[in-house]
């Protein structure tokens, strides 16, 4: 198949948010938060972690998963420093929605050397290339933000929005109260303020009736 | 050989890698080259006792000789300088996430390759 001709197939949110439910279910059964993920990739999977110096400072990649669904190589530094956890914590999911949504596409091209997989992603559309990172990222925020628990993280949001009498600024300004709120909620989640925003408004659960 | 039989120890002990290497203070990428049979473990006794220690085998065990002994047979093992295109291939990536949301650039695809072809 020609790269440049190739369409990503379209996966309704629904679905991914289904696949993103299930492997939760499947290999986190323990449903605690924050879902372990590394504990996933590496215990529950068997795929290996390969950690890489000078990956992004190369590449501006923080991981990758390998064409051979072996293995996810992260960026060295981002790995091993704490303060990055959440980001690399997002980047396993996101690899892991590449190995479930995706793994079949390669077979689909004759790619046999480095050269031709370097053609491969040259060729292919920038629009059906984003479409795969779309995918993988609506799958991850999914993985990482259990739908009831976010419910219930806004439900509490909610109450302190009505006790201290904000349900104007809520009525005015939904978007600045939920920047407001998104560092709070997120903490619990193991996941940045702005995929707890993000999970929010693409679930529909904000702004929430008071 | 060790690598697999270390790597066997640590997931039983519900370790992650990078625990592991923290404890241990090994660097990670390394460790995790040991583990796949790319690189020599460890020969120094020292390091061999607080791989040991970290993950509970006590000094004169039979587990801890069995671990010395496997140590002591992959010592040999020789980094392979340049891999083949095969290996290559398998070892890079099916997509990116680049923080500028944008597709590498051949520049950066190059890098990639020759990172891989030389296991930086």
């Amino acid at each position: 198949m020609d790269p440049s001709e190739f369409k990503c197939e379209r996966i309704d949110k629904n679905n991914l948010w289904v696949a993103a439910d299930k492997v939760r279910n499947t290999h986190w059964p323990e449903g605690r938060l924050p879902v372990d993920i590394e504990k996933v990739v590496e215990f529950r999977l068997n795929l290996l972690i390969e950690p890489k110096h000078g990956l992004f400072s190369s590449t501006d990649m923080d991981a990758y998963l390998k064409m051979d669904l072996t293995a996810i190589v992260v960026d060295y530094d981002f790995y091993m420093n704490e303060k990055f956890a959440n980001r690399i914590r997002f980047s396993f999911a996101h690899e892991l929605g590449h190995f479930f949504l995706h793994k079949e596409i390669f077979a689909k091209f004759d790619i046999v050397t480095p050269s031709d997989w370097k053609n491969f992603v040259r060729d292919i559309s920038d629009y059906e290339y984003s479409s795969f990172e779309w995918q993988a990222n609506e799958f991850a925020g999914r993985l990482l933000v259990p739908h009831s628990d976010l419910v219930l993280a806004i439900e509490q949001a909610a109450n302190i929005i009505t006790e201290n009498k904000l349900i104007d600024y809520l009525e005015n300004d939904p978007d600045a109260v939920l920047s407001r709120i998104s560092p709070m909620i997120c903490k619990p989640f193991g996941v940045s303020a702005d995929v707890i925003k993000r999970r929010a408004e693409r679930e529909g659960l904000w702004p929430p009736e008071l | 050989m060790y690598g697999e039989f270390i790597k066997g120890i640590r997931l039983n002990k519900d370790m992650s890698l990078r625990e592991f290497c923290k404890l241990t203070e090994i660097d990670a990428s390394n460790w995790s080259k040991i583990e796949r049979g790319l690189l020599a473990p460890p020969q120094d006794e020292e390091k061999l006792k607080k791989i040991a220690k970290v993950l509970g085998i006590k000094a004169g065990s039979e587990t801890w000789k069995e671990m010395k002994d496997l140590a002591n047979i992959d010592a040999g093992i020789i980094p392979e300088d340049i891999r083949s295109d095969q290996e290559v291939l398998k070892a890079l990536p099916m997509f990116f996430r680049t923080i500028r949301s944008d597709k590498p650039t051949a520049e950066e695809l190059d890098k990639l390759i020759e990172m891989i072809k030389k296991e930086d």
